[in-house]
């Protein structure tokens, strides 16, 4: 098979799963540009009136100002205290601890991390956060978001900082760092790549889930983006192109992002992520 | 400062000074003098994550544990303790048996599919295919959504009377096919959650991949293709096993991801028709919060866990002496 | 190190921020007293509004769910002790939270009075001889009916449960589907519920025989009910082809579009026949609501309503009882409850409130729901293991899987799990 015949092949398989991935995405589009009776009546053409009057109905009564803000903090709060408790503890469980057993220990503890799904632990943790008067705050979610998300990072920092040559560590070492130091400048330096990639997965994570606002906050002003998505949910009568609206808008900053900073995103995965 | 200064500063202090000494003496071996001071950083740097792992992570959990002993309605404050009850009642509950086969059929047919296409698409697109950068992005794009997004949308496309795909069959004359109930059949509706599973992550498992192929060094691929090797095997040969350690984790991660699923299937079919599609993490929110047996429920999460880590391990195992 | 340390003021700075930030916003609201109402209907911002500019110092913090969450949270908050003030309860979880003394008992209020005396019989039959919640919503099950297509077939409205059946069968004989629901959405197949409610009507005490094991699902006279249940709803042509992979709304499409002749739904349904500027939208035919009979030929019309469907109670442990009080009296006064059902398209049952431009179609729902003979549907006083398990049921028999005898069977033992694990 020639280069170009594979080359054109390729192309279109590609171009049909590109395509296939991104049509229901535009079909929500449509649907926010929609007036409700005739979404009802026929969803499937095109507006005929584009009412961009639904995504200001939805950022005034959805208060999305103020959720975007607070999804804003509590996401970029958690992210820095994921990465930074998680390649911290990466670090220590690679390069520092020496025991066999201590390591498959601690290893097998942040595997049994990952596998604990959220609804399992959600009553308890409630009782716990309320005690430590963590509920109804932005404080209370960072923490959670940061537990819910360590797990998964510090696995995947184990992978990347083990393949770090141990011989640049050794001659730090000779140069006279302590073991903070070589952490400061040697290990986050070079993981770089690692770091951006779990932000970017946890960023992601925390700025879709609404179970943790849902259950954790109950003061209206202090809740996120997921939520006031819901404002427009009534149990027997939804708007539903408003709600399409409001998860354009939801969806939107993260889509900009995506596509503003898609060399450091690209670079960021690509520039040697999971080395195992 | 160095550790030998802070070891020495920890000897002078009256505790750890004494205690140091005590060894000393007792010992046959001297105490290598850094060796103390060594441990200061491994539990500066490791105590964060295992403190709040343990405090809002594991403990809580350990609390649900005890509840599976119990009859717990979920809202009172008395709880009766009932022993092993609840694990006998899972022993003769059939939606429990349908939830679990459905389970590993989902997590199965999702996991073997998205890694398949997202191994197909990345090598694709790594070997260069027109407009590469955008389609990388196109096909990312699906797991951003949010479940709520996905499971509208979705729920409107697949609609038999009125969705997208109803109206494409019925005018290319696909008769038969339009009429399926996707969501609402339950013949069919594994195959819509599994599709729409697919759907949302294959661009991410494809992305993480394409990160493990760029790494492999230029000379392997060049040592290859002067051995003339074609396109597959180059492929089976070279780029697959050097992209062992990332495929372990991937695959473990979906594996894991994918028995645990909840807000997709819930939001999409809920589970229904009947019990066709239940899986796991479904049946226990319906037994725990809707009717009402929360200790029933948490009993059910147990062997959840259970069973997610020792497929876990012994996919971890199997996966990991293959990277060797 | 530079580069670190950076990283460290940065992370202070952010922290410190975030810190100062959460506190501001509490800052904000302490000087009012801040009411929390928990519900899965709609408050309506205007009423909220409306409120608090006659009563300056409460602030009213709203928190709205979708009924499957609700449970979810509520459950969640409640076992933890973080109770709002006011509660919005569910007939199903009634009984549980009452139990548990989470509701306060409020009969001695004078707001009290003012709900229609239908209401406050219920509430007291529901409270064991006290009343521990207002009513929000009142609701009636009926049939959505399409006149013209009834006329056009020359088929007669029906006027009791006979008449039901040979109508639906009439239909069926001309290759029309006489119903259709969106059975995507679970709940809605307990809205169909007409010949176990017949049961219901004839021996009363049947559904609370099942808790104590008198009497079982399995008995002839419920396999009897059931089956005329599957012949009504589940046999081959009754319900329109895709029925089982619509959503309610989309059910709501259908029989606005006039395909459909009838559709079993509840009153609460007539707010989806709003256009976007809240006007009652403009149908292609004739449309009525008819009762869901629980009658025999001959017999006095009886239908299967509640003026009890959503409620707002205070809770016990609340410690703004001055504040929760002066709410509930606000609310139920006729002005306020009018202005409460226009902006929500509830049926509050407040006497004197003029219910005609509440609800589109409004004369036409109101009859069912507060001028025949009603009965409190069984369903609501079904454990809730049970209930689900019914909801499987009807289902999966929609679906065409199992058999009448071996589905009750399932519910049967689903009882007797639940008859067991009940203290």
């Amino acid at each position: 098979m020639s280069r170009r015949k594979t080359q054109f092949i390729g192309s279109l398989v590609v171009t049909v799963a590109s395509l296939l991935s991104l049509y229901p995405v535009v079909y929500i589009m449509m649907i926010s540009l929609k007036s409700k009776e005739s979404f009802l009546m026929s969803p499937n053409t095109f507006p005929d009136v584009l009412r961009f009057y639904n995504y200001v109905r939805e950022w005034s009564i959805g208060r999305i100002g103020i959720l975007g803000v607070n999804t804003l903090i509590v996401t970029f709060i958690s992210i820095i205290t994921s990465v930074l408790i998680g390649i911290a503890a990466g670090y220590a469980m690679e390069k520092l601890i020496k025991g066999k057993r201590t390591h498959r220990f601690l290893y097998n503890y942040f595997v049994a991390g990952i596998i604990i799904p959220f609804q399992v632990i959600m009553l308890p943790l409630f009782k716990i956060l309320r005690t430590l008067g963590l509920f109804n705050s932005l404080r209370g979610m960072v923490i959670v978001y940061t537990v819910l998300n360590l797990p998964f990072a510090v696995f995947l920092f184990c992978a990347f900082v083990r393949a770090i040559p141990n011989e640049l560590l050794e001659a730090a070492r000779i140069d006279g760092c302590s073991a903070y130091r070589i952490f400061g400048s040697v290990i986050i330096p070079l993981s770089r790549s690692i770091i951006i990639t779990v932000a970017i997965f946890v960023g992601i994570y925390i700025w879709k889930d609404f179970s943790v606002p849902l259950v954790y906050v109950s003061h209206p002003l202090r809740k996120t983006l997921s939520i006031g998505l819901l404002a427009f949910k009534n149990e027997y009568n939804t708007n539903w192109p408003v709600l399409a609206a409001a998860m354009v808008i939801q969806t939107f900053p993260v889509l900009l992002g995506y596509i503003v900073a898609q060399k450091q995103f690209i670079e960021g995965i690509t520039g040697g992520s999971v080395k195992g | 400062m160095s550790e030998s200064s802070r070891y020495r500063r920890v000897a002078a202090t009256p505790f750890w000074g004494n205690r140091l000494r005590h060894m000393e003496q007792v010992n046959c071996m001297t105490l290598d003098k850094k060796h103390i001071a060594a441990y200061f950083p491994i539990v500066v740097f490791l105590a964060p994550s295992l403190l709040l792992t343990a405090v809002f992570l594991f403990f809580p959990a350990i609390l649900e544990v005890y509840f599976s002993f119990t009859d717990w309605d979920g809202i009172s404050s008395s709880v009766g303790f009932v022993g092993f009850r609840n694990f006998r009642l899972m022993l003769q509950d059939d939606v429990f048996a349908l939830a679990l086969r459905n389970t590993v059929v989902f997590c199965l047919s999702t996991v073997v599919l998205q890694h398949l296409l997202s191994l197909c698409f990345a090598v694709l697109i790594h070997r260069k295919v027109y407009f590469g950068n955008l389609h990388k992005a196109l096909l990312f794009v699906p797991s951003i959504l949010s479940t709520v997004v996905v499971s509208l949308a979705f729920s409107f496309i697949l609609n038999p009377i009125s969705g997208h795909w109803h109206e494409l069959f019925s005018s290319f004359g696909f008769d038969s096919l339009s009429k399926i109930n996707w969501l609402g059949d339950p013949s069919y509706g594994m195959a819509a959650l599994v599709f729409v599973s697919v759907w949302q992550y294959t661009g991410y498992c494809m992305v993480i991949y394409m990160a493990a192929l760029a790494d492999i060094p230029k000379e392997m691929l060049e040592a290859g293709s002067i051995d003339g090797t074609n396109g597959w095997q180059q492929f089976w040969f070279i780029e697959f096993p050097s992209i062992a350690p990332a495929f372990t984790i991937n695959t473990v991660l979906s594996v894991i991801g994918n028995l645990k699923a909840f807000e997709l299937v819930f939001a999409l079919t809920g589970g229904g028709p009947g019990n066709s599609t239940e899986v796991i993490a479904t049946y226990i929110y319906r037994v725990g919060f809707t009717s009402g047996r929360m200790g029933y429920g948490t009993a059910v999460s147990l062997v959840l866990f259970i069973m997610i880590s020792a497929i876990s391990f012994i996919q971890i195992k199997l996966l990991r002496s293959r990277e060797q | 190190m530079k580069s670190f340390k950076l990283l460290l003021t940065l992370l202070a700075m952010i922290i410190l921020g975030s810190v100062v930030f959460a506190q501001a916003s509490t800052e904000k609201s302490t000087k009012k007293t801040q009411l929390q109402i928990v519900h899965w209907n709609n408050l309506g911002d205007d009423v909220i509004a409306k409120f608090e500019q006659e009563n300056p110092d409460i602030e009213v913090l709203f928190e709205k769910f979708t009924v499957d969450q609700f449970m979810q949270v509520m459950k969640t908050r409640v076992a933890s002790g973080e109770i709002p003030d006011i509660i919005g309860a569910q007939e199903n979880d009634f009984p549980v939270f009452l139990k548990n003394g989470i509701y306060k008992d409020i009969t001695d209020y004078d707001f009290v009075k003012r709900l229609t005396l239908n209401a406050q019989k219920e509430l007291l039959a529901f409270g064991d001889g006290r009343i521990y919640a207002i009513p929000s919503n009142a609701w009636a099950m009926g049939i959505f009916i399409n006149v013209d297509m009834f006329k056009q077939h020359g088929i007669k409205i029906p006027e009791n449960y006979q008449d039901l059946h040979t109508a639906a069968q009439a239909f069926r004989q001309k290759g029309i589907a006489p119903f259709v629901q969106g059975i995507k959405d679970s709940w809605t197949v307990n809205q169909m519920f007409i010949p176990q409610f017949r049961l219901q009507v004839d021996t009363p005490q049947y559904y609370d025989n099942v808790k104590t094991g008198t009497a079982k699902w399995t008995d002839p006279e419920m396999v009897k009910a059931y089956q005329e249940w599957y012949d009504l709803f589940a046999a081959k042509g009754m319900m329109f082809e895709g029925s089982l992979g619509i959503t309610y709304e989309q059910a709501y499409q259908l029989f606005a579009q006039g395909r459909v002749p009838m559709w079993p739904m509840g009153t609460w349904a007539a707010e989806l026949f709003k256009d976007d500027a809240g006007k009652p939208v403009k149908l292609s035919f004739e449309m009525d609501f008819i009762p869901q009979f629980g009658n025999d030929t001959g017999e006095e019309v009886i239908n299967a309503a509640t003026n009890i469907g959503a409620m707002y109670s205070i809770s016990s442990s609340t410690k703004k009882l001055d504040a929760a009080i002066r709410f509930l009296d606000w609310l139920t006064m006729r002005e306020n409850a009018e202005f409460f059902a226009q902006k929500t398209g509830l049926l509050f049952p407040i006497q004197g409130v003029d219910f005609s431009e509440v609800v589109p179609y409004g004369n036409k729902l109101i009859p069912a729901t507060f001028e025949v003979k009603v009965l409190n549907p069984f369903d609501v006083f079904v454990d809730p293991a049970v209930k689900q398990q019914l909801t499987v049921m009807n289902q999966n028999l929609l679906a065409g899987i199992g058999t009448v005898k071996s589905e009750l069977e399932k519910v049967q033992k689903a009882q007797e799990i639940a008859n067991l694990e009940r203290k």
